[in-house]
């Protein structure tokens, strides 16, 4: 057995000095430390941290000022980031120290600021010693309509897994099997797949005022009666409405690199209020945990990658009370 | 119908054999260049012939100049080819038809057949949350089980009533009958579903020929009448159905075909159901209107559905024993109601059957067509 270091990030700007005191606004915290699971990365880490931070400030992503990230993975994670939150059209830049100076330098305020940090490394080698492999988002927030630190809770630390050569063996076996063909089947092309992300990421609904039918995903006009429809996101819970666990043999094709790295996984149809169902992958639970009627909460992991790149989506897990 | 399995044949050789075979069951003879249009089900054989299918199959007979089209509604494109075909011959528009299936599918890898079955639900929604075939069915499975108690042994039941039934089938993929016990003890596909609980990987084509009435009459005097065609379809996505535990398309394709007959479930005396995993067949039986919803399980239990039972179901074997050849199968029920229904059917028999009905979904229920038989 190793023993575990705090993972420190190689890059230019530490957690402890973002939103030092004396700068503007207040300031918030939340941050997660553990060992990530197979279907978490820098981009999902940040959501979470960065979603949990919203919610307990209550504000809305799409009226931030500015979000700047940073981290190690230059992968493009803080886009999908700002996607899933629903902050596509804020501006995003990457915190540099020159970014930083100018942010404390005084001048007008940008509004509320999410600042973000997501490190989620990943083992290149069979030699580990080394590395460290604690994974970290850390989302702060500033400005006039941040709460006060003292306020804010600070998110949760996870137990981490126990690190050991399989853990390590099997993040970099996933790692390296993210296929970059196109398959020879069913298969959602790229473009399709990007129209679909708003839906997908942020479980964005439809529902009619006019016969109050409701749809996930959204269709716009309402395909019962034909009138316009309203878009807003599902409940943050939902009910286990049924599910199943999907044995070797059982599962499509491109979560056959899953399979060979974690076994079975379990499939849920959550059940919101209103009728709509939504089904997803578990995270995070295993179907002999599962009881029809469970609360579950969505959650932004990976799912499957596809020629070259990795898909987002949404899973649940068991909602945490 | 060609024997069904993992076949040697090409896929022209297993259309040429189940056409052969239904020539010669004209009474008075017919020779295949007296078919005046063909309507071939199939998925699509792993992508072997997507295009012009249709051709490739009258070609294996020796009539490539017959009009022929691929008629495809996954599982359900037999059911369908039937019925475009029947439609066509009570218009007028031909007076001799063709209408078959085709599929095979064990020469593709694993990983390919497994990309191929997935190809029938919802790609965007039901396949990106770690869904196919198998898993879905399973969902709805557990919900029944939730719904209304029904139990893994009655699940079973499905599957060694089928199994007895295809170990009297020549042509069927499985000829050996099974007992609860081994159906229990298999592994897990998609929990609660087991491996017995799940039809195979199959290989092979089915053939009918259909003709107007008074063609009918010239060809043969123990015609047996298709007395009413009825389809639907739902969504395609199993969770976006009002339930999950009933399968609408299959109660409003019976109902239009039944109307059309102008008779009941209380008519038919032998039925061959689409038993894709057991659960299916358990829905079909409450869908159809054999007993009330949620009691298909005990039903099965009850032994009514056996082929010695008060309403035998499946006494072929079903798709579960005598196999599912996805495009071929909805011929290859009719195939089997043909035979029943002229005292044809061997140690299979029916006694006295007169009325016969097919029942043939697509998916986990986004098409579904049923044809009620008689003479």
């Amino acid at each position: 057995m190793r023993t575990r270091s705090t993972y420190r990030p190689r890059h230019a700007v530490a957690p402890a000095d973002i939103g030092q005191p004396g700068t503007r606004g207040r300031l918030a915290t939340q941050t997660e430390v553990r060992v990530p699971f197979l279907d978490e990365d820098e981009a999902t880490m940040a959501v979470e941290a960065a979603g949990a931070l919203l919610d307990a400030a209550k504000i809305e992503a799409s009226r931030l000022g500015a979000i700047y990230a940073t981290s190690r993975t230059k992968s493009g994670w803080a886009s999908t980031m700002a996607r899933a939150l629903g902050a596509s059209s804020i501006r995003l830049e990457e915190l540099t120290p020159e970014v930083w100076e100018r942010e404390h330098a005084g001048g007008p305020s940008p509004g509320s600021v999410l600042w973000i940090e997501s490190d989620c490394p990943r083992p290149r080698s069979p030699a580990l010693e080394d590395l460290a492999l604690t994974a970290q988002a850390v989302a702060e927030l500033t400005g006039p309509a941040a709460p006060k630190g003292a306020d804010i809770h600070p998110g949760a630390e996870r137990a981490p897994l126990p690190l050991t050569r399989e853990t390590y063996d099997r993040l970099a076996h996933w790692e390296a099997r993210a296929p970059t063909a196109v398959p020879m089947g069913a298969y959602v092309p790229v473009a399709t797949w990007n129209s679909g992300l708003e839906a997908r990421y942020r479980l964005i609904a439809s529902s009619c005022p006019q016969c109050l039918a409701a749809e996930y995903p959204p269709l716009n006009p309402c395909p019962v009666c034909g009138s316009p429809t309203r878009m807003a996101p599902l409940p943050r819970r939902g009910r286990v409405y049924t599910y199943t666990r999907i044995g070797r043999g059982g599962a499509p094709s491109e979560f056959d690199p899953l399979q060979e790295v974690a076994g079975e996984y379990t499939v849920v149809v959550v059940e919101f209020e209103g009728g709509v169902r939504v089904p997803g992958m578990v995270a995070e639970a295993t179907a002999s945990s599962l009881q029809i009627g469970q609360a579950m909460e969505p959650v932004f992991r990976r799912l499957y990658a596809q020629e070259g790149a990795w898909r987002y989506g949404t899973k649940f897990r068991p909602a945490s009370t | 119908m060609s024997p069904f399995g993992e076949r040697p044949e090409t896929p022209r050789q297993l259309f040429s054999l189940a056409v052969t075979e239904a020539l010669q069951s004209v009474d008075k003879g017919l020779r295949a260049n007296e078919i005046q249009e063909a309507w071939i089900g199939c998925l699509g054989m792993g992508g072997y012939q997507l295009g012009n299918l249709g051709t490739l199959a009258v070609e294996s007979v020796a009539i490539p100049e017959v009009p022929a089209r691929r008629v495809e509604n996954a599982c359900a494109s037999g059911g369908y080819a039937l019925r475009d075909a029947y439609h066509a011959v009570a218009a007028g528009a031909c007076d001799l038809a063709l209408a078959g299936g085709l599929e095979k599918m064990n020469d593709l890898t694993r990983v390919h057949q497994r990309y191929w079955l997935g190809v029938s639900g919802d790609t965007e929604w039901e396949r990106t949350a770690g869904l196919t075939f198998p898993g879905v069915y399973a969902l709805m499975a557990r919900r029944h089980m939730h719904e209304y108690g029904t139990t893994q042994e009655q699940l079973a039941a499905v599957a060694v009533k089928n199994h007895a039934n295809g170990a009297l089938n020549p042509k069927a993929q499985f000829q050996k009958p099974i007992t609860l016990e081994r159906v229990l003890a298999s592994a897990d596909v998609c929990s609660p579903l087991k491996l017995f609980d799940c039809c195979s990987t199959t290989d092979g084509a089915s053939a009918l020929v259909l003709a107007s009435e008074e063609r009918a009459r010239r060809l043969t005097d123990a015609p047996v009448w298709i007395l009413g065609s009825g389809a639907a379809s739902d969504r395609l996505a199993a969770h976006q159905r009002p339930s999950m535990t009933r399968i609408d398309a299959t109660v409003r394709a019976s109902r239009a075909a039944f109307s059309q007959a102008r008779k009941t479930l209380k008519d038919v005396d032998v039925a061959e159901v689409h038993d894709c995993f057991t659960i299916a067949e358990i829905l079909a039986l409450e869908d159809l209107g054999y007993c009330e919803k949620g009691q298909g399980g005990p039903l099965t239990a009850s032994g009514q559905t056996a082929r010695d039972g008060k309403t035998p179901v499946n006494p072929s074997g079903g798709l579960k024993a005598k196999g599912h050849p996805l495009g071929a199968t909805g011929a290859a029920q009719a195939y089997e109601i043909f035979l029943q229904l002229r005292g044809a059917a061997g140690p299979r028999q029916v006694k006295g059957a007169q009325v016969g009905l097919t029942h043939n979904v697509g998916g986990s229920g986004a098409s579904c067509a049923v044809h009620v038989l008689g003479v």
